[in-house]
């Protein structure tokens, strides 16, 4: 009986150590998934909040505070006061300069997100900001750009930058639409592929603009 | 992969056990001790105990932690034990850590969230403050507002003219600031003095800041009660701060019916290099335009702007920016008395500036901020039979350190050198006179400030300065207080005291440079609600002049002649609203000024209104977009009430006043491609023929009066059209660019 406790104690050990220490994966992996099925400001709360858990015990890792940024982006687009968005924007901001800091950051992707944080920033007040985050946005797209033209997130940044422009000027949306399905096809490509934990955010974004934009109707799953 | 490996040898090892009761006992001890994970709940709140929703609660160094409900409560179990560090973090407010033991119970931990100090959101010091370009929730004029005010002329201070607490003084174009001179006004670039910022022209003619407004991101127009860290200003400050780093490289190009314009701009990943030349040439417009000035040789200028950029190690910047430009012009200046009579005269103006700073952190709270600035101005008159040359020269040293002390305090402390000499030699060809009077004014100064937040609603700066120069070897003090406390969600209430000090005019020093410095005392309560699209500020400020240089008309380069014993005190009210929400798509502010002052200084007789002070001042500035044509429409409509001059003929001095001054200007912007921007605009629409004041004449004629001759614009109204250009790589980067 005691020689069967020790076995039971020392499995039951190997097994919860081998728990924490293949962790970070599994938790990755379901923080993303309640992520993509986030409906309201608070689910986005929620996973923001567990991607700062995370980040907080793997210090060294820069998916993290990557996603908890994306998170806090995309909690403008489910709020309607606009002068709350500042707040979400500055944190998203700063937890990006943080995940840029990480040895192995993927610096087109936090480009990517810089860009859009940044184009965020022009809906709060268009007329006085336009000028100013316009030119930002834009420098950090084609930054990320230059170091990798074939992300389908940049694509789809420089995309929406386009379709923006051309709205205001009220011209046609032939050149975004072009952008739009390059940035699709992309897309496509990266699925093939598999991306794991790694940022695969945008595909349902693409679809939607060319939609009603470009007049597509959305595949059938 | 390895947690399942794991368990499937497990579940072999009892799958080989024959013992299945020890399999039985297994399970339910691995059961029992999944269910054995410790409890750990409790509620998260701010310091009113109102509970916070959706903040994080986690086991630092694990990812066990949840995030709190609609009530701001939270649960959650962990396999951790022992003594572990709770965190508890929410958008807003500190991180809050708690070191305890768990139970292997129930633990239930609550934490209090204090409010973290937001910058951006928390009171600021208003009083005597306009920002710009800030960000901030006190900004109340952006840069871009400048350009595209009608009336204004894309000059700074023209636009700053729309704002309450200036005064119009139509044929100066300098800033006069609550009752103050135009020489109370101080500019500064970065942080550093720029001695005579505005060009030269003749009297009556408005003059410009030779500084593009396209050249700045922020603007602190500051009407009273500013921060220690500015000096030798003793009405106004007007603080202009320099773009960051372009980010994109382009050219532009500017065609304009007074000269053209070329800029390039190039950007690399850590540095860029701007370069700016310019042409103005008068000539074309006087003659399509009737002025009622005799020009020989109207204004031309030739200008060279060069600004560099170079990013350092994390976060730290080295900018250099240098101006040099070249200005002549030549009239006939007329007699009072006999109007055939009739002075050539020549004027040649060269003007460099030039200033370096460096802008780094040290370590994660500390910053410090170094920089040199150059002024050399030369103004060269030459009349038939004499000649004046002016030239001043000025060098500006500073370092400011600044940083945090706690989360709640930080604190700002600098030295400053600021050397300026000023020379005037004057010729006479008829008498052989010659003359030279000059000065040199070395100051010492240092000061140290601090923001005291005693919470997201209460803040004091507290601060002062001291000067020193060895013109008469004195020491000054200048104590410098503000406190702003928040009183709703967007509403403020602040209150700005403090000493301001200045040296005399430098047309004064060169006689006498003895001379004591000029001091000021404000007083400013101010009250402002600003809400996303609507401001509203109100503000009453007290001013009281001491020690203002005195000389005497009659014996003007007696050195003896002049004291320190002038006067004067200033009080009023401004009132400022705009609103960009009610009216889709127009956006428009009004000022208003009441301005009760007199003083006696430089040759007042007696204790006066001065020439430039108005009662009254009002301006409604609009600006409407209409999208289908992609044009903006703006007007200005300002008014001022009469302002007094001196009669000779009369014994009061300065007891008569001058008709009010009503001017009404329009401009629109169109924005014909992404790239190319038509801009065209007319002041003074309604004609009207304001009168500034009257000039007389220096003797009697035969009937012993002193004949008077108005003083008016050379042309009633301006107009102005340019065509503005923007070449880059990539088209769509130009859209909105300032209009």
């Amino acid at each position: 009986m005691k020689n069967v406790l020790t076995y039971t104690l020392i499995a039951l050990s190997f097994f919860l150590f081998s728990f924490t220490k293949g962790g970070y994966e599994t938790a990755m992996e379901n923080a993303i998934t309640e992520m993509n099925q986030a409906k309201d400001l608070d689910d986005l709360k929620s996973v923001a909040n567990k991607f700062e858990r995370i980040g907080a015990a793997e210090s060294k890792k820069w998916l993290p505070s990557y996603y908890q940024a994306y998170c806090f982006i995309m909690m403008t687009t489910r709020e309607s006061d606009v002068t709350k968005w500042d707040g979400f924007l500055d944190r998203a901001d700063a937890l990006l300069d943080q995940s840029q800091k990480i040895k192995k950051a993927d610096m087109v992707e936090i480009l990517a997100l810089k860009g859009f944080s940044s184009m965020m920033r022009i809906s709060v007040d268009p007329a006085t900001r336009g000028q100013e985050y316009s030119m930002k946005s834009a420098a950090f797209l084609q930054q990320a750009n230059q170091l990798d033209s074939q992300n389908p997130r940049v694509n789809l940044m420089m995309a929406q930058m386009i379709l923006g422009t051309a709205r205001f000027f009220g011209k046609g949306t032939e050149e975004a639409c072009q952008k739009f399905e390059e940035a699709k096809f992309k897309f496509e490509q990266e699925e093939k592929e598999g991306r794991g934990i790694q940022p695969a955010w945008g595909k349902p974004q693409v679809e939607a603009m060319l939609e009603r934009n470009c007049g597509q109707a959305v595949e059938d799953k | 992969m390895k947690a399942i490996q794991q368990l499937k040898l497990t579940v072999q090892w009892f799958v080989s056990s024959r013992n299945i009761l020890v399999a039985i006992i297994f399970m339910s001890l691995l059961s029992t001790h999944i269910l054995a994970q410790t409890k750990v709940a409790g509620s998260i709140t701010d310091e009113s105990g109102e509970g916070l929703i959706g903040a994080n609660v986690f086991i630092k160094g694990t990812y066990d932690g949840a995030s709190t409900d609609v009530n701001g409560n939270y649960s959650f179990k962990t396999t951790a034990s022992g003594e572990v560090i709770i965190v508890a973090t929410y958008i807003g407010y500190e991180e809050t850590t708690k070191k305890i033991t768990l139970k292997t119970t129930n633990n239930n931990i609550d934490f209090s969230l204090k409010e973290s100090i937001n910058k951006m959101e928390a009171v600021v010091i208003s009083a005597g403050t306009f920002q710009g370009g800030t960000g901030t929730k006190s900004e109340v004029l952006k840069p871009l507002d400048i350009v595209t005010t009608a009336g204004a002329t894309a000059d700074i201070a023209g636009a700053l003219n729309t704002l309450p607490g200036t005064q119009t003084v139509g044929e100066e174009g300098r800033l006069f600031v609550r009752g103050g001179d135009g020489s109370e006004t101080k500019t500064f670039i970065d942080g550093l003095q720029v001695l005579k910022p505005y060009s030269t022209t003749i009297p009556n003619t408005p003059t410009r800041g030779r500084f593009s407004p396209f050249m700045f991101s922020g603007t602190s127009f500051s009407t009273g009660g500013y921060s220690a860290e500015y000096g030798q200003a003793l009405s106004s400050a007007l603080i202009l701060n320099t773009k960051e780093k372009p980010s994109q490289t382009r050219t532009d190009v500017s065609l304009m019916t007074v000269g053209a314009e070329l800029s390039h701009t190039q950007s690399w990943a850590k540095s860029s290099l701007a370069v700016q030349g310019a042409y103005y040439n008068m000539a074309p417009y006087n003659s399509v335009v009737p002025q009622s000035v005799d020009w020989v040789k109207p204004s031309e200028t030739v200008l060279a702007n060069l600004a560099a950029r170079q990013q350092i190690g994390n976060g730290g910047m080295l900018k250099v920016y240098g101006n040099i430009s070249s200005n002549n012009f030549s009239l006939y200046q007329y007699n009072i008395l006999y109007p055939s009579a009739k002075t050539l005269v020549n004027i040649k103006n060269d003007y460099v500036y030039g200033n370096a700073s460096l802008k780094n952190t040290l370590g994660d709270s500390w910053a410090y901020k170094t920089g040199v600035s150059f002024t050399q101005n030369k103004d060269d008159i030459q009349l038939e039979n004499e000649s004046i040359i002016e030239t001043t020269k000025g060098v500006h040293l500073k370092s400011v350190f600044s940083g945090d002390l706690t989360n709640n305090i930080s604190l700002s402390t600098g030295g400053e050198l600021l050397y300026s000499e000023s020379e005037q030699a004057y010729n006479s060809f008829s008498d052989g006179a010659e003359n030279i009077f000059n000065f040199q004014n070395p100051l010492l100064s240092a000061f140290v400030e601090s923001d005291i937040y005693f919470s997201n609603n209460l803040l004091a700066r507290v601060g002062g300065r001291v000067e020193y120069t060895s013109l008469n070897n004195q020491f000054y003090m200048a104590p410098r207080v503000s406190l702003a406390y928040k009183t709703g969600e967007n509403a403020q209430i602040a209150l700005a005291g403090g000493s301001f000090q200045q040296a005399a005019t430098e047309d004064l020093l060169r006689v006498n440079n003895t001379l004591d410095f000029e001091k000021a005392d404000h007083l400013i309560l101010n009250y402002q609600v600003v809400n996303p699209k609507q401001t509203f500020r109100v503000e009453g400020y007290l001013k009281q002049y001491r020690d203002l240089a005195k000389f005497n008309s009659n014996e003007p380069f007696n050195p003896n002649a002049y004291t320190n014993t002038g006067e004067g005190y200033a009080r009023g009210i401004d009132i400022f609203w705009r609103d960009n929400k009610s009216i889709k798509n127009m956006d428009y502010w009004v000022s208003y000024s009441f301005l009760d002052t007199e003083r006696d200084y430089r040759d007042f007789s007696t204790t006066a209104v001065p020439t430039f002070a108005s009662s009254h001042n009002l301006s409604i500035v609009s600006k409407y977009w209409v999208n289908s044509i992609k044009t903006q429409f703006g007007g200005t409509f300002s008014y001022a009430s009469p302002r007094t001059y001196n009669n000779p003929n009369t014994n009061q001095f300065n007891g008569e006043l001058t008709p009010s001054y009503i001017d009404l200007s329009l401009s629109a912007s169109y924005l014909a491609t992404q790239s190319i921007i038509i801009y065209g605009s007319v002041t003074n629409v309604l004609g009207r023929d304001n009168i500034f004041g009257y000039e007389y004449s220096s003797s009697p004629n035969n009937q012993g009066e002193y004949v008077a001759r108005a003083n008016m614009l050379p042309a009633p109204r301006f107009f102005f059209i340019g065509v503005f250009i923007t070449f880059s790589k990539d088209a769509t980067l130009n859209q909105l660019r300032s209009l």
